[in-house]
């Protein structure tokens, strides 16, 4: 079933088809507010705000102009730095925060949180314009072109942040090693 | 030198490699430790990501059932209300009732100024 079909019948009143969109972009989503370096709680917060403002927003979405996947990472994009802001002002830190360790096993434990810290730091000192597109650039769902729909730019520079934010990235897991 | 180059442009921007490419990196020390490197970022990166909760789409089927007495999707209400009930004080009645009561209190203090100062006036003596 494609997401218009969906959403053409939740406009026509079955609820129950909002449920198949939910278990289609919940994983996606999720892995996309983790990566930007959302905690657990903070991340299922966004998440949920996100899926609440699609739900009521359903008539605005407009198929001819933009993918369902790309209006709906445009809107968690929107809400996660929302969400960052409203952290900042309250000085707190929902952000950088080490991922469920248990629920993660690695084969040498100590040598995959010590590689996690670092990346995680590593994800925290990136220029925000560079992870929201580096990270969108991550998820399945969206292709090069998406990714440019929703950060607003053109592909070359989509192509360009997300070079730069690897070779960031694995810069500063190398360094690890040295 | 250039097939390093290109290669490890590639690499890094986590283009899939052609047979010679993967076949080049194969034989290149410089290159397969390129992919290393990018191969590890990609592992790690696995584990940053956060997991979906337990119930987490029968979470968000409830508030939006809980919506549903009132907006119906695409309403265009407020972000939020949804994730808690809606307040009494904030139904529209209410509020007109409150708006209302809140002038007529002010007509009627204005008068009973002016009224009073009128008053005082005769009180004394003086022409109304």
């Amino acid at each position: 079933m494609d997401d218009e079909f969906l959403v053409r019948q939740i406009l026509g009143g079955n609820r129950e088809a909002f449920r198949l969109l939910v278990l289609s972009y919940q994983r996606p989503l999720f892995r996309f507010l983790g990566l930007l370096g959302f905690a657990q709680d903070a991340a299922e917060d966004v998440a949920q705000q996100t899926f609440l403002r699609v739900y009521r927003s359903l008539a605005s979405f407009d198929p001819q102009q933009a993918k369902f996947a790309t209006w709906l990472f445009t809107i968690a994009k929107r809400l996660a730095a929302n969400e960052r802001q409203r952290a900042h002002h309250r000085r707190e830190q929902p952000v950088e925060s080490l991922p469920d360790a248990e629920a993660r096993p690695a084969p040498d434990p100590a040598v995959a949180a010590e590689r996690t810290r670092r990346l995680v730091a590593a994800i925290a000192a990136l220029p925000e314009a560079l992870r929201n597109t580096f990270f969108l650039s991550q998820l399945q769902e969206l292709t090069l072109d998406e990714v440019a729909a929703v950060e607003g730019c053109a592909v070359g520079t989509v192509k360009s942040r997300v070079h730069r934010a690897r070779e960031q990235l694995r810069a500063a897991l190398v360094e690890e090693g040295s | 030198m250039d097939r390093c180059n290109e290669t490890q442009e590639k690499i890094a921007a986590g283009l899939a490699l052609s047979a010679g490419e993967q076949r080049h990196t194969a034989a290149c020390a410089r290159c397969t430790a390129v992919a290393a490197s990018y191969s590890l970022l990609d592992a790690t990166l696995e584990t940053v990501a956060s997991r979906v909760p337990d119930g987490f789409a029968d979470r968000v089927m409830a508030l939006v059932a809980h919506e549903a007495g009132s907006p119906e999707p695409g309403d265009g209400r407020s972000e939020r209300d949804g994730v808690r009930p809606f307040r009494w004080f904030e139904r529209r009645p209410f509020q007109l009732v409150v708006a209302h009561a809140a002038a007529l209190c002010a007509v009627f203090n204005v008068a009973w100024f002016v009224m009073r100062i009128f008053l005082a006036d005769v009180a004394l003596g003086g022409t109304p």
